[in-house]
Formats: C-alpha cells, sequence, structure tokens
C-alpha cells in the first residue's frame, strides 16, 4: 500500500461517502453481533471444565437451521431474550428416558461415556421420560448437587444455537 | 447556499434527537421504565449496608408493588397473594442473606394496554456474595402492572420456568 493510500485509509476524508460506509459497517456490525453471532462471556462454573468462569465465545444461531439438537452439544438456552443464556449440554432428546446412577448418566437404560465431566459426581434420578418438544440438558460440572445444578428439562425453542467453539 | 455536508449533519442530528426524544420523553412508558430502574438501584446492596439503609430500600421496593401483590413462582407450583407489609419484610430477610448483590434487569419488553395496565417481561439477574460464596441466579419474568392513584404498581409478578428440575 503506498503511503498515500495508507494515509487516506488511516485518516479518511469525512465525506457523505465515508459516513455512508461507516453507518453501513456499524449496521451490519450490529445486525451481525445480535441476530448471528451473539457474544458471551461465560459466569460461573457450571460447564467446567469445558468452559470456565470468564471465558469468551459466541453462539452461532444458525447452528440449528438445517439440523436437530444432537445429544452431547453445548447450546445456549435463552430466558426472556439474547442478553442472559444459561450454556448447557444437551444429554437427551425427546422421547428418551434419562436417569443418573452415582454420578452415571444412563439414556434409554444405556450408560453414556461422557469425557467432558471430570468432576466427581453422586447424582442420582430415577428414570423420567423426556417429553416432545423438550430436551434434558446438563452442566457438565457435576460436583454441584443435583438440586442446584440448574439442571432438567427446557423447551426446545428456547435453544439459541450452538457455539463457535 | 447550504451544502451537502450541513444537509448531513442536520440529518444525523435529527435521528439522534429524534431517538433522545423517543426513549426520554415523559409517559407511561417512561414512567414505567423509571420503576424498573428504582428495583435495579434500591435491590442491589453493598458491602456493609447499615441496617437503616437495608430497611429503607426494602420500603421502597415494597411501595413499587400493589397492595396485596400476586406472586406466582411456576419452579415451586406457588402462587398466592401478598400484602405490601410482608413483601417488605421478605425482601428484608432475601437481601439480609447477602453481603452484597446487585441486580440488573434484561431484555425487557414492555406492553401497555388502554385500561391503565402494563405486562413487562424481562430476565431478572441477580449476582452477588453470600456466605463466602459467589451467587449468581437469573430469573425470567412477567409483571402485571397498574395505574393505581397515578403511579404503575406492581399487580402481578411470576417468575417463569425456564429449565424444568
Amino acid at each position: 500500500m503506498s503511503p498515500s493510500r495508507l494515509r487516506r485509509f488511516l485518516l479518511p476524508e469525512v465525506n457523505g461517502r465515508f459516513v455512508f460506509r461507516l453507518l453501513l459497517a456499524a449496521l451490519t456490525a450490529a445486525v451481525v453481533f445480535t441476530q448471528v453471532l451473539i457474544p458471551l462471556r461465560i459466569e460461573g462454573r457450571n460447564m467446567a471444565p469445558t468452559y470456565g468462569d470468564g471465558d469468551f465465545t459466541f453462539c452461532w444461531r444458525g447452528r440449528y437451521l438445517f439440523s436437530e439438537p444432537a445429544r452431547g452439544d453445548v447450546v445456549a438456552i435463552r430466558y426472556a431474550g439474547s442478553r442472559v443464556m444459561l450454556l448447557k449440554r444437551i444429554v437427551a432428546l425427546a422421547g428418551d428416558t434419562v436417569e443418573f446412577r452415582n454420578g452415571a448418566l444412563f439414556v434409554n437404560g444405556a450408560w453414556i461415556r461422557e469425557p467432558y465431566v471430570r468432576t466427581p459426581s453422586d447424582w442420582n434420578m430415577a428414570p423420567r421420560t423426556v417429553e416432545p418438544g423438550k430436551v434434558y440438558v446438563a452442566g457438565d460440572n457435576r460436583a454441584t448437587a443435583l438440586d442446584r445444578s440448574h439442571s432438567g428439562l427446557v423447551e426446545q425453542g428456547r435453544i439459541m444455537g450452538g457455539l463457535v467453539w | 447556499m447550504v451544502s451537502g455536508k450541513t444537509f448531513l449533519l442536520a440529518g444525523l442530528l435529527a435521528l439522534v434527537a429524534g431517538g433522545l426524544a423517543v426513549r426520554y420523553w415523559p409517559g407511561d412508558e417512561r414512567a414505567i421504565r423509571n420503576q424498573l430502574a428504582l428495583i435495579e438501584e434500591v435491590g442491589s446492596k453493598e458491602l456493609a449496608e447499615p441496617p437503616v439503609e437495608a430497611l429503607v430500600k426494602a420500603t421502597r421496593l415494597a411501595a413499587l408493588c400493589s397492595d396485596p401483590c400476586r406472586l406466582i413462582v411456576a419452579s415451586v407450583r406457588h402462587a398466592g397473594d401478598y400484602p405490601r407489609k410482608q413483601i417488605q419484610d421478605r425482601i428484608v430477610m432475601v437481601r439480609s442473606w447477602y453481603t452484597q448483590v446487585r441486580i440488573s434487569l434484561h431484555d425487557i419488553t414492555l406492553v401497555l394496554a388502554e385500561n391503565n395496565t402494563a405486562v413487562v417481561r424481562g430476565t431478572i439477574r441477580l449476582r452477588g456474595q453470600g456466605s463466602g460464596e459467589a451467587i449468581a441466579e437469573a430469573q425470567e419474568f412477567r409483571a402485571e402492572l397498574g395505574k393505581i392513584d397515578g403511579q404503575w404498581l406492581i399487580t402481578a409478578i411470576e417468575f417463569i420456568e425456564v429449565l424444568e428440575q
């Protein structure tokens, strides 16, 4: 880039064209980062060690446009909107029977290996069938008691998307 | 002769002024949003808050509710009407659990009806310090408000269950 072009790039002339491009860039960024790729700053250790307190990622809204959520997916779940969301892992889908025995996950009676769970867990939950239109979600950190863990059934419509990384 | 730049600048200024007018123009919506801001302000608690200040804040918070006010907590299948005094006492008790706490409201949507009523939906977020441990909670809520003696008061509040445990 020649010095004059570099200078024009760094110190552009403020004219109508510049303002239009600036507004277009701002509008595009606003749409992308509020509707398509929502920035997430993670608070708490509910998804540790996969995601730790203070980690940063994006919620990709297009994740389930052409596919259905699957077991093992980490998803962002909305409350009233997209400013505050829950980060959870789907452990069972609609129609599945989910159960915890001494911390081990069983879906439809079969033990499910969960390499992402590294904390000892004593979760016990009687078999429970996931209702249509819902999924069963749990955090990766199972050190907290089940009744305080914020795990359970959630409407599939509340899933905002998957995570970018 | 007026140049294009002047037009552009005038247009931008008009846009900003219009936006500010819509946001800050006094009216029912502004009055309700002020009440919500008051919840954030007086609900929050600083470290080593004097007991008198705690009582004053609880009184101010309870004064935002009608007497009685309906409370619905979906997660525990509870619904009941509570007098203002009882609400105030409960606020004092709940705030005393925390050494410090910050309340914030997000994703607020407000629908005004013609008969001096309104419905507010949003997410309430609570971050604080309990006895030694950090606390972070979020709840989706739906509040019904009514204009009583010229003041917008919460007549009913429902905490919506996002995760069905």
